[in-house]
């Protein structure tokens, strides 16, 4: 039996005995109600749950979104156009690439006289920082640095987190290395994580990590100065960063940072530098600007005030 | 708005009945014109529905007449919620619930109070008489009213559904269901229809 059929024979059996009230409702007297009775009641609407909440989210909504497209932008920008590291290369010629958070170059600084021909016509902005490397070297050579056996080479990187540091020095110590491997260069390389070196290299217009070297040469030959150190040929400053002054007078006093934060980087490789904390008070800016500290005096005891080294 | 079908015999002839909410409030204003429109688009699906649930024509055509002045009485408080037909099913319904409960009678017809009905009494063919006769005892209530509304006015689903204020998956199962015992119970009975 199909539904169909069903369907018809219950509809003609209901049309046959639906009943025409019409006359006897349209005419009928009715009062109308004051209000609804139990009959009658309207239902009314249930709130849908979370309704307050959805208005409230629906009128901040266009508020947060441009909160988070800021940030979102905010973030980027800062990302891509802030320079996270600053890489010091130091020949005889000074170099500073800075680069952002993707290692991808913002700037190509020459920071001597030397220094500006070899970064001529290097293309670098937002450009990997292993390209710009390779580039630099490059014009180093040209320009007839590196060739000499007994040169060295100074890789410097300061960014405030010491792993993206160390990560970064890794890669451009092998970067240089590729490049330099014909000949039995040195790399010297050194991760700075100080303001101060920052603020002692502008003062003597020197790379970071010339200045970073200079306060260990300091440190073990006090009776040098810095204007001297920071003229020195990288492997000669190196050598007095290395090794402490044969004053037995020094000696006697014991090297005040100790005697294993330091590593001939030709016995072992590239080694770290780190800049002691110490050194602070000596390269405030009230101080350099007349403090005795830069004149060869023997007699002056450049660790300020505290008499620590006079008795 | 709300369509119904028109059905006509052997065919169905679909045709959109416009009920708009604005008729309510027309008949609050003594608008006969917008009462008998309401009436010539309701009657039949009404009574359909007050049949299902009282089983009993002569309860269903005085619960009938008493939904229109109850509509006539009340228009003027009706508030718009896009749902009319909802509310005069509800009248309905409460009015039906009302005399079911003055007659405590229960719902379940025994054959004897069917067959003295005047539904029966007619001259309406036996075997159609027979169906609606099983559809009327052995269904629940809900099947009843779906199936008579989707039978006798060719009602959407969707649309009973929001009349009846129950969920369409509801609506199309307990269709389903309720057709098929039907037509179970008519097979058993040997009901052949033409």
């Amino acid at each position: 039996m199909k539904q169909e059929k069903i369907l018809d024979s219950i509809r003609r059996s209901v049309n046959n005995c639906t009943p025409d009230v019409y006359e006897k409702v349209c005419n009928a007297p009715v009062q109308r109600m004051v209000t609804f009775d139990s009959i009658t009641m309207q239902s009314v609407p249930r709130p849908k749950q979370g309704t307050k909440l959805q208005a409230l989210s629906f009128r901040w909504a266009p508020v947060f979104a441009v909160m988070l497209l800021a940030v979102i932008v905010y973030g980027g920008w800062w990302s891509v156009f802030r320079a996270d590291s600053v890489i010091g290369l130091d020949v005889n010629p000074s170099i500073e690439i800075k680069v952002n958070h993707f290692d991808r170059v913002l700037n190509l600084i020459p920071l001597n006289s030397d220094a500006f021909p070899i970064v001529e016509g290097i293309a670098y902005k937002q450009i990997k920082v292993e390209s710009v490397l390779r580039a630099v070297i490059g014009s180093m050579y040209h320009h007839g640095y590196l060739n000499d056996p007994e040169s060295a080479i100074l890789v410097s990187v300061e960014n405030q987190n010491h792993e993206t540091a160390s990560r970064l020095k890794n890669l451009v110590v092998i970067e240089v290395g590729d490049l330099i491997s014909l000949a039995p260069q040195q790399i010297y390389s050194q991760t700075i994580d100080s303001e101060l070196v920052k603020e002692a290299a502008e003062k003597f217009g020197v790379s970071r990590g010339v200045m970073n070297l200079a306060y260990r040469a300091r440190l073990n030959h006090p009776y040098l100065s810095f204007e001297d150190l920071v003229k020195l040929p990288i492997a000669q400053l190196y050598e007095l960063a290395t090794y402490k002054s044969d004053d037995p007078y020094w000696n006697e006093q014991g090297h005040p940072f100790g005697e294993d934060d330091l590593v001939d980087v030709r016995q072992q490789g590239p080694f770290e530098v780190f800049l002691p904390i110490l050194l602070q008070s000596d390269f405030s800016s009230e101080q350099n600007s007349s403090s005795p500290i830069y004149e060869d005096n023997d007699d002056y005891d450049w660790w300020d005030d505290d008499d620590e080294w006079d008795d | 708005m709300i369509f119904f079908a028109n059905l006509e015999s052997g065919t169905v002839k679909t045709k959109a009945i416009i009920f708009d909410e604005n008729l309510i409030k027309l008949i609050g204003q003594d608008d006969q014109q917008a009462f008998q429109e309401l009436y010539l688009t309701i009657n039949s699906p009404l009574f359909a529905y007050i049949l299902s649930l009282v089983q009993n024509t002569q309860d269903a055509e005085d619960i009938l007449q008493e939904t229109y002045l109850k509509i006539r009485a009340a228009a003027h408080l009706y508030q718009p919620q896009g749902k009319p037909m909802a509310w005069i099913f509800t009248i309905a319904r409460n009015l039906s619930m009302m005399t079911l409960r003055k007659q405590k009678r229960n719902t379940d017809l025994d054959m004897e109070n069917l067959e003295n009905d005047r539904l029966f009494a007619t001259n309406m063919d036996i075997q159609d008489q027979l169906v609606l006769h099983t559809l009327l005892r052995d269904m629940e209530e809900a099947e009843r009213s779906i199936i008579l509304l989707h039978a006798v006015s060719g009602v959407k689903h969707r649309e009973i559904a929001q009349a009846l204020s129950i969920p369409l998956p509801t609506v199309l199962s307990k269709y389903n269901r309720g057709l098929k015992k039907l037509r179970r119970k008519l097979e058993a009975q040997k009901v052949s229809l033409v």
